[in-house]
């Protein structure tokens, strides 16, 4: 399928890559194997959900590793670590608690000031909520929260007028490994000691106890899906071997892990 | 060397971080943080911005920041210039 090709009412057809699951290295290279695709007209607008394992941390472009995770801790506990190319926090990523989203596409497909496209993008994961019965709200800068309580963070890029916005839904939360394993700066949370995690966070599960996490994609696909012709695709083999290359030189290389 | 540090966070909860080694007349900073800044790689000129001879003050690290993300046509998100500035100069006066 090509960049150009359209639905028959004249809408961009997007691809939709399903729920798959794959090591943090490969997950963040394929954003950028995608986004490389799409500028050179070899792939379309795309919208792909992922898990990973093992588990991960994955941290924002402009963090400093050594001040950020706990690494020793997470080498104990088999958990990976990649530097992300988007900016924003430290995220623990864990295996079974959690859905990731990437939509890649076109900058002219979303608003272009970065805010009213991250409210935008945001809007899909809130629709696909609602579905669930759960009300959330965009909550400026980048998150997505129910009643005040973080559920959603988000990031956002642009390269070569390609827009890339990643984002996690949180469907369980085990906040004392997410602890054990960021290092959480004093200033960050310094008006939130009084506050536990768990009051500051909330997660699919703790808002509608019982749901499977397949019941949770479903509805979540489905807010992104609503407004567009989507066709459920494959990544090509020239965006998998980008991906492995992508995914041994720079994200499983310490050389960026450690950039900052 | 002498090393300042200094962090501040946004109203909007974004977290940034300045690291400065300092000589007797001159400066290295480096910036870190949870904000979102496009293109991302700008962080680089924005670091050589405010390195080099100690800033007079806190608006002259801002205007040099100001005038690198001009000429990268760069944006930041959620974090302000003056708020990077601010925590750069703190971080260069904790160094001296």
């Amino acid at each position: 399928m090509q960049n150009n090709a359209h639905a028959p009412n004249g809408k961009t057809a997007w691809r939709l890559i399903e729920l798959e699951t794959r090591p943090a290295a490969e997950n963040m290279a394929l954003d950028e194997a995608c986004m490389e695709a799409i500028a050179a007209n070899r792939a379309p607008p795309t919208l792909r959900f992922y898990r990973w394992c093992p588990s991960a941390v994955s941290i924002g472009y402009f963090q400093s590793l050594s001040q950020e995770v706990y690494l020793d801790k997470c080498r104990e506990r088999g958990v990976d670590v990649v530097r992300r190319r988007t900016g924003g926090g430290a995220v623990y990523h864990d295996h079974a608690g959690e859905i990731t989203y990437s939509i890649l596409a076109p900058e002219k497909h979303f608003p272009s000031g970065i805010g009213e496209s991250y409210v935008h993008i945001c809007n899909y994961l809130i629709k696909g909520l609602s579905l669930l019965g759960i009300d959330a709200q965009f909550a400026p800068v980048n998150d997505v929260v129910v009643n005040g309580q973080k559920i959603s963070g988000n990031a956002q890029t642009r390269s070569k007028g390609i827009l890339l916005q990643h984002g996690t839904l949180l469907f369980d939360l085990d906040a004392g490994t997410m602890f054990d394993l960021l290092n959480v700066s004093k200033e960050k949370i310094k008006d939130k000691f009084i506050q536990s995690v768990n009051k500051r966070v909330t997660s699919v599960t703790h808002q509608k106890p019982g749901l499977s996490i397949e019941q949770v994609y479903g509805a979540i696909k489905s807010g992104f899906v609503h407004d567009k012709p989507v066709h459920a695709g494959a990544w090509t083999p020239t965006e998998l071997e980008r991906c492995r290359e992508l995914a041994r030189e720079k994200y499983a290389n310490p050389d960026w892990t450690d950039l900052r | 060397m002498p090393i300042g540090f200094s962090e501040f966070k946004s109203p909007g909860g974004k977290l940034v971080k300045a690291e400065a080694t300092c000589t007797k007349d001159a400066c290295k900073v480096k910036i870190t943080g949870d904000f979102f800044l496009y293109p991302e790689e700008t962080i680089h000129a924005l670091e050589n911005s405010a390195s080099g001879p100690l800033p007079k003050n806190v608006d002259a690290v801002q205007k040099q920041l100001e005038i690198t993300l001009g000429l990268y046509q760069a944006q930041l998100y959620g974090i302000a210039p003056k708020e990077i500035a601010q925590t750069i100069w703190e971080a260069v006066q904790r160094a001296k």
